[in-house]
This record gives C-alpha cells, structure tokens and sequence, in this order.
C-alpha cells in the first residue's frame, strides 16, 4: 500500500503512464522520508549527546576528516545517480507520442474554459458558464491529446494521469496515454494549472472514462445532437 | 557511529580556564585592566557607536553600519507586510468558495506576496547582511563605495514603495503572479497601470542589487586588512561574495527581460507576442535564468549565518571549511544551468539535461547539511537563542531539501509542479530557512550591533512557536498539491480533505502570527535595557567580535594578528600550547613596539611570561 | 591578486564548460548566449584581478604571515555623509517610473540626475 493512500482524495492512476509514475513517486517518496528522518535523527543524537555539560573542556578542534567528508559526498552521489537513472528511463517512457493512437482529442484553452473536440468524429465539448465541461475519455485504448491556447498559457492537468502540460500560445503541443480499464467518474480530475488570471481558479473540468461501447454509444449520441442543433 | 567520530576518544584540549583565556574587551581597554572579567562593561556603554542621530543624518549617512541596519529594518517591514497579505491568502482559503476578496483582489495579493518576500524582503536582508557584516568580518573600515552604497539602499526603497503604490492604482496592483509570464502580462491581458508599476519597482531593486553586488565583490577583492586571506575568510563573507557573483550574473537578465517587457507594453513591440513571431517561452528562459540562482541568492547568505553560529555555540570550528567553500562555489556555479527545471512541463526544455544538473545540486547541498553536523559533532553545544534558530533552519531546510530532490524529476514534476506541492516546497526552502536563519542572525548580532542581548527566554517562546506554527502552516500543503490542488486559486474543489487541510494551514497561520509578539516584546525591552555586552558576548571567532559593541565609527581602532578564519579564537586562546596557534603569538611579539596595541598579554592576565612566545623573547 | 584570478579564472571555466556541453546536447540558443555571458563576467572579473596584480604586485592580504603593520597609511577617505545618494536615487526613479507614467517624469528625473551629478564633484572630499 502507498503511503498516500493514508492521504485519500486523490484519484487512482488511470493510465500504465501514469502507473510509472506512480512507482518512482513511492521510491522518491520513501527516499526523501527515509534520508529526512536520518538526518532528524543524527541531529537528535548530537544535540542531545554533545550538549554542553558543566566542567566541559575546550572541545577537540580538529576541522577536516577528509573521509568522513569523501563519504558524504559520494553517498549521496551515488543515490542522486540511481534517481536519476529511474528519472530518465521514465520520463522517456512518459514522453512517448503516439502517433497512431486509437482516438485524438483536441484541447483548447481560452481563458477561461475548455474545449474539447474529437476530429475523428466531429463531437465537440464546450464548457459553458457555471458547470464544468466533461471530458470523456474510453477505457482500455490510446488517446494523444492535441493541446492548443488561444490567449495566454495555460496548462492541461488530469490528476489522474499524474501529467500536466503547458498549453503554450503559439506553440501548439501534444501528448499521449494509454488508459486502462478504469471506468469511473472523476469529478475532480481536471485542473487548469498554470495561473492564467481572474478565473483561473475555476478553470477547472471533470473527466469521465467510459468502456469502450459506452465510449461509441456516446460519441453517436453527441454527433445526433450536434446534427439536430 | 564510530566512523564518523575517530577523535572523540581524543582527551579535550586544554582547559576552559577563564584566567588564562584572552579577552577582547581586555586588550581593547588597554593595560590597566586586566583580570579575567569577561564582559567590557559599562564603560563601553558610553563610546561613539557612530550612527546617525538625527532623521537628515539617516537620510545622509553612507556609513555601512547605519545603511545595514536600515536594509534589515526595511526588510523586515516587508516581511510584516508581506506576512499580512499571506493573512489575506489563508483567510480566503480557510474555506472552499469565496469569501473575503474578489479573485481580482486575490490574484493581486498572491502576486505582491510573493514579489514583496522575494524582491523586497529575502534579498534585501542578505544585502542588510552584508553591508553591516563584510567589511566588519574582514576588517575593512567601510564598503568601496560607500555612497554607491547607500543609492543602492534609496533605489530599493523607492522601488519598493513604487510597488506598494500597484494596489492604489486604477485596475489595483499587478496581477500575474510574481514570475509575470507573457502573455499575460502583456498589455492585452493585464492593461493595468499597476502592472506597469510592478515592473518599474521590479527594475529598481534589480538595479539596486546588482549595484550592491559590485560594492560587496570590490570591498572582498580590495579591502580586506593583511593577513586575511581568501581562504581564511569567514564562509558568511565567501557566501556573500558568491551570492554576490550570482546577483551580477542574474539581476541584469532580469532587469532586461522586464525592460523588453515594459517595451513589449508600451510601444507595442513585440518579443514576447506568440501572434506576431515573438515568444513566450523566451521570457521564460530569461526569467528563470534569473529565477532560480534568485533562490540560492536568497539562502546562501542565511546558509552563511548559521555556518558563523554552528561553531561558536559547538565551541567547535566549522568542520571541513575548505569543503564548505568548495560547496558554496559549486552550488552558485550548478544553479545557473538548472534553471528550466521549472519549466519541465512546458515540454519545450532538455528535461534530461536539466534533471541531472538540478539532481547534482542535491550534492553540495547535502555537503553543507553534513558540515553543519560536523561543525557540532563531538562539541560542547549550548543552546542560546541564535543556536535554537539555527538547528530550526537546519531540519526545516532538510525537509524542503528532500522535496525539492522529488521537484528535480520530471518524471514526478509532471504532476507536482505548479500545484501547493511546490508552495509547501518553497516556502519549507525560502520561507522558513529565511525566517529561521534571519531571527538567528538577528539574536547573534544583536548584541554586536546594540551591545545588548535580547531576552532567553522570550526567544524560547517565539522559536516554539515559529516552528509549530511554520508547520502546521505548510506541512499539510504536500498533501494538498500531491492530491491535486493547483496553487494561485481563491477557490478549491470543495472535497473533505482539501477543506480540512487548507483549514489547518489557516490555522497554523495564527501561531506563526503569535510567534511574532514575543519577539517584539523582546525588542522593545532591549531598547529600555542599558549596555551590558562587551566586544565578544558569546565567545565567537570571526573580526567583528574583535571590535566594541557598537563598533566604532570605521569600524577598528585595533586589529588582532589573522592567522585563521578564527582570529578572535586565536587571540582568546594565544596562551595555551595545546589550542593556541604558535603563529599567532609569532605575530603578536613581532608587533611589540610597533603597533599600538601590543601588550604582552599573557604576562598581564595570569602573571606568567607567555609560554608560546618564551623563546623568541629578547 | 593570485587567488582572486585563479577564482573567477575557474568560474568563468565552468560557465564555458557547461556553456558549450549545453550547446552539443541541443540547448536552445538563449541559454547558451546567457551561459557565455556568464563566462564573460567571470573572465572580466579574472582579467582585472589579473591585470591588478601584474601592475601592483603581492599585497599583504593576499600573504599568508602579513599583519596591520605591514601596510602603512590610509586605505581610503571615507565619507560618512552625503546627501547625493538619496537625491541621485529619486532622479534615477523618476527617470525609471517614465516608463509606466509617461515621459515627462523621465525628463524630469534626467534633470534631477544631472544637476545632483553636477553636484556630486563637490561633495567628493566630504
Ligand atoms: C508569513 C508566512 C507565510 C504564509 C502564511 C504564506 C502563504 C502563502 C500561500 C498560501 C501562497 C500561495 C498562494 C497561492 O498560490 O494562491 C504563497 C505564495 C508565495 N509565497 Fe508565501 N507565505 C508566507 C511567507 C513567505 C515567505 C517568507 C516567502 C519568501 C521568502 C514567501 C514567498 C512566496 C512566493 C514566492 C509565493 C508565490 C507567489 C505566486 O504564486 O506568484 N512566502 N504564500
Ligand atoms: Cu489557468
Ligand atoms: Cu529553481
């Protein structure tokens, strides 16, 4: 069991992307508790071991110990290199595009609501005053997601996926992932991330993972109601 | 644990026999007055400390004593007004929904928060640093240019006001956050005045500093007094000397960017416009080319405070000092080529090439946490006021030390940047090892610069009271970002553990605002209490405890010899084989009857010819 | 003046080093003009100390076993008091905050910046 999941609130990974993450995150995690606790610890030790006492002598004055200090450099080299080594592998893996994925959904942003459009089969979703607009997304398949801004940035962030991407004016981007079979509903799950001025706070959406013949039933559904209005 | 400490079995050196041991106070009141009293007394009560007395001769003064005591109190108005603007934050944020502020008004203040703690308060009490402590610590009379000097001190301060001033102005302050990306804070999205007045403000402290920065190079390159060589200056002066470096390479950047910015604004041109082929992604290299040696700008002069403080209260001195150094050079050096890793989620930077130099950093980083250890282990600690703070700096810097190795991956940053991870992160980092390691300073120097000490007991109540409430302030942020919460939002997703989290951070906030009181307290009695300390109060090591407290108008009357980074533990100790250094009684017989000040101490204090020095006698 | 070359020798080294390693990986050209630019400051600094230290030679600070004795005179004259500093700053302010305010403010600062300038040759051995 993850540590955080003591935490709750924040959705399970959605995607075998967002999986990895999730296991460098616990190794980082238990490194970074593990070597903050060490370090809480010896300091403990010396405030309490090496506290001044009455009748102390002039302590000893010896100022280098060049192993002790080769140790502490190298340690903690050696540990930075294997995060690291964990780091690359992984985010290549992460960055992979797909180039020929089983749906494209193109998000634009403008402040301040989303808009999300699936080339493939003309539906589109437009976020509208108060409520916020719903992403649906199929279980079990690969989605690249085109990310454009229209006014200032703006950033692209499913909690779920544990990824985020800037949505930079000009410059249109692009990533991709595969969601596993996790229908559900995640309220909660999308974030406008990069500050991008009054309404930001509320640039917010809900992702919604249907399975696959839900997915189409209600993409025919959305392509009915586009036709009729 | 053995291996870490081959000396302890080693017997103590020498003893701490008041008799026999040097004081300052001693040789500065000359050869009357010998015996072992260890504080100078009152009759340094009533010497000239120099200072301005009147309200023209502050407006005047060029002296970098007066000039760095009026950088810390201006910086330290700016931590109460930006501490109060985060009042309004954690207000609105106790409950999910708006409540106090309009999200205009929200957006304003984060963003002056922000700007006012970075630009007007954490750098400038470096810079309050080093203008008081340089030129003490390597025994110069002043800074090179001391009238530059105090135009730099004006700049910042109209500067600042200038920014103040944003949330009077039509359309209320700057609203962009305080790394202003384009395009919005472009004149299209952010049409303001108050805009236009956050960068002016933002030129003029930039410009300030990178003034200062020269005077601080100048003054350690040509004003340091015989004998104080590069290597055995004090790590607080190597620490503002290479945040010094830091400043001259990126303060310009900043004051460029912000120039082409304001050009951007006013006269339509168009670097940073995505429309008309400029780029915002330039504005982001070139701010965060600025933005992250900013935040090592900001630590290094603190890190330096508490290296001055570790040792003294150890009795130990700093361990590994020359490692240190070396530490101090690679961090300044590495953390100008990181600086895209805060914008590995842009997607547009060499993630793999950033996440190696932000991951070394880690490396020097660690070296410093374990010299501080070091500097302690095997010593005699006592825990006065500065020492309490400083052990606070150290494990809080630990703990924003850890996360930021977790913010050096993308892998990870891809979900934890821009949420109240990194808020959490940076303010474990720059805000309480800034506020830790500022009231340590502050409760060092003081008696230095006042020659008083401040209240034991009232510093107990504030450090406890700093530290449960800078925790359960920012603790509970990991959880939010971890969890989804993005930062810069008046409002929130209104789920249980977000509302109750966000309700403790609020929560918290009122106890680091009761840790003020005892410290107020503390000062205003200070002021009632008469002069008590003498030149050295807490046995210390470095030059500035080699003169009065207050220091005199230029500073020495009297310089001892500098064989160490530790002349004042050299001159204290000159008379025991075991711990004096042979080479500074050396200098101290050569200087018989050629500096003014030489007498043979040993001799006076306990009435034997000083055993170090026998055999070069005549 | 050794130590100080020696020391923004090596800094400017660094910035060259990893100037150029960032520019074989693919950086981008901003980076690496902001990089060199650093190895320029380093080596400016580097060529003064050096530059100093040829025409000026040892300096007490700079050796090992020196002591106060060993310099004679005055360091330099120390002004404790000016009112030119504060005046130059609200000149420079104003001619900064034309840039939001219009430009009469920066003509206005740019007067108040020449006059004090002026005045500053007689301020010099105060
Ligand atoms: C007095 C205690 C403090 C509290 C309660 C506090 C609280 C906060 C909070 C809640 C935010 C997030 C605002 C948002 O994203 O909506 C914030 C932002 C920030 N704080 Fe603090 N803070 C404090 C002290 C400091 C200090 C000492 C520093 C720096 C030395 C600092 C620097 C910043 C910066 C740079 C930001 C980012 C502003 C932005 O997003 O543009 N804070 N603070
Ligand atoms: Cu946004
Ligand atoms: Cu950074």
């Amino acid at each position: 069991m993850s540590l955080d999941a003591l935490l709750a609130g924040l959705d399970p990974p959605v995607t075998s992307q967002a999986d990895e993450t999730e296991w460098v995150w616990d190794i980082y995690l238990y490194l970074a508790i593990g070597v903050a606790a060490f370090i809480a610890v010896l300091v403990l030790y010396v405030i309490i071991r090496f506290r001044r006492r009455d009748g102390d002598e002039l302590p000893p004055q010896k100022q280098y110990n060049v192993p002790v200090e080769l140790a502490y450099t190298i340690i903690p080299l050696l540990i930075i290199g294997a995060l690291f080594a964990i780091t690359v592998v992984t985010v290549q893996a992460i960055e992979e595009i797909d180039d020929d994925p089983d749906l494209v959904v193109e998000v634009t942003a403008a402040q301040w609501q989303w808009q999300f459009d699936y080339p493939d089969s003309g539906v589109s979703v437009i976020g509208s005053g108060e409520e916020f607009p719903e992403l649906v997304l199929p279980a079990n398949s690969s989605v690249t997601f085109e990310l454009q801004s229209l006014d200032v940035i703006h950033s692209f962030w499913i909690t779920a996926f544990r990824f985020k991407r800037d949505i930079i004016p000009g410059s249109p981007g692009r990533f991709s992932v595969d969601i596993e079979d996790v229908a559900g509903y995640y309220p909660n799950a999308g974030v406008c991330a990069e500050y991008c001025g009054l309404a930001h706070g509320t640039m917010r959406f809900e992702v919604r993972i249907l399975e696959t013949d839900e997915f189409a039933d209600w993409i025919a559904q959305q392509q009915a109601e586009g036709s009729q209005g | 644990m053995t291996a870490l400490d081959p000396d302890r079995s080693a017997e103590p050196l020498g003893g701490v026999d008041h008799d026999q041991l040097v004081s300052v106070d001693d040789v500065l009141a000359g050869g009357d007055d010998g015996g072992d009293d260890g504080s100078g007394g009152d009759e340094h009560g009533g010497h000239d400390e120099g200072l301005p007395k009147t309200i023209t001769g502050w407006l005047t003064t060029t002296d970098h004593k007066a000039l760095g005591i009026a950088y810390a109190i201006t910086s330290l108005i700016f931590l109460a007004i930006g501490g109060s603007l985060a009042g309004v934050i954690r207000a609105e944020l106790a409950e999910p929904g708006e409540q106090f502020v309009s999200e205009q008004l929200y957006n304003g203040v984060f963003t002056i928060h922000g700007s006012v703690m970075v630009y007007l308060f954490a750098v400038p009490f470096g810079f309050a640093l080093a203008n008081y402590l340089v030129p003490l610590q390597i025994g110069a009379p002043d800074l090179a240019f001391p009238r530059l000097n105090a135009f730099s001190y004006w700049l910042y301060v109209f500067g600042g006001l200038i920014m103040l001033l944003g949330f009077a102005a039509d359309g209320g302050a700057a609203a962009f956050g305080w790394f202003a990306y384009p395009p919005l804070s472009g004149a299209g999205a952010s049409p303001g005045l108050g805009a236009d007045m956050w960068i002016v403000a933002i030129i003029l402290t930039g410009t300030s500093g990178t003034l200062t920065a020269i005077n601080v190079i100048a003054t350690i390159t040509m004003l340091r007094a015989p004998g104080m060589t590069l290597f055995r200056m004090p790590i607080m002066t190597w620490n503002l000397l290479v945040t010094s470096f830091m400043v001259l390479l990126a303060f310009p950047v900043l004051s460029g960017a912000l120039f082409m910015l304001q050009l951007d604004r006013l006269f339509g041109f168009r670097f940073y416009d995505p429309t008309d082929g400029g780029s915002p992604i330039l504005w982001q290299h070139l701010f965060w080319f600025f933005g992250h040696p900013e935040v090592y700008i900001v630590a290094l002069p603190f890190f330096g405070v508490v290296t001055e403080i570790f040792p003294v209260f150890a009795r130990r001195p700093v361990f590994g000092y020359k490692g240190l150094v070396l530490a101090t050079l690679t961090i300044g050096a590495l953390s100008t080529s990181v600086w895209a890793h805060h914008m590995f989620v842009t997607g547009e930077v060499l993630v793999v090439f950033f996440a190696l130099t932000s991951a070394l950093i880690a490396v020097p980083t660690g070296v410093k946490v374990f010299n501080w250890i070091g500097s302690m282990w095997g010593g005699s600690i006592s825990f006065e006021a500065p020492m309490k703070f400083s052990i606070g700096f150290l494990v809080t810097f630990v703990a924003g030390g850890v996360t930021g190795v977790i913010l050096a991956s993308p892998t990870l940053d891809y979900h934890l940047s821009d949420s109240y991870f990194v808020v959490a992160h940076f303010h474990y980092v720059m805000g309480g090892t800034v506020i830790f390691a500022l009231f340590a300073a502050i409760y060092f120097w003081w008696p230095k610069v006042t020659g008083k000490k401040l209240s034991e007991r009232l510093a107990t109540w504030q450090f406890w009271l700093l530290m449960i409430g800078f925790n359960t302030t920012f603790f509970f942020m990991h959880f939010l970002g971890r969890d989804g919460m993005p930062r810069r939002v008046p409002d929130y997703a209104p789920v249980d553990n977000f509302e109750l989290w966000n309700r403790i951070a609020s929560f918290g906030y009122l106890i680091l605002v009761a840790s003020v009181v005892p410290f107020v307290i503390a000062i205003v009695k200070s002021f009632r209490a008469p002069v008590t300390e003498g030149a050295d109060p807490w046995e210390a090591n470095s030059l500035e405890w080699a003169t009065s407290s207050p220091p005199p108008e230029h500073n020495f009357d009297w310089l001892p010899p500098i064989r160490s980074e530790r002349p004042v533990f050299d001159l204290r100790w000159i008379n025991h084989d075991e711990v004096g250094n042979p080479d500074v009684a050396e200098a101290w017989v050569d200087r018989e009857g050629i500096a003014d000040n030489w007498r043979p101490l040993a001799a006076e204090l306990a009435g034997d010819p000083p055993t170090t020095t026998e055999g070069d006698q005549p | 003046m050794k130590p100080e070359t020696l020391l923004w020798a090596g800094v400017g080294t660094y910035f060259t080093v990893i100037g150029v390693t960032y520019m074989l990986v693919g950086g981008e050209p901003i980076g690496v003009a902001l990089l060199l630019m650093a190895t320029a400051i380093g080596g400016l600094i580097a060529g003064w100390a050096w530059d100093w230290g040829r025409k000026h030679g040892t300096r007490a600070e700079d050796r090992n076993d020196a002591d106060v004795t060993d310099v004679q005179g005055v360091v330099g004259v120390y002004s404790t008091a000016s009112l030119r500093p504060i005046t130059m700053a609200i000149g420079v302010t104003a001619i900064v905050l034309g840039l939001a305010l219009g430009s009469w403010m920066t003509i206005g600062g740019v007067a108040i910046v020449a006059s004090q300038a002026l005045l500053l040759v007689y301020d010099a051995d105060t």
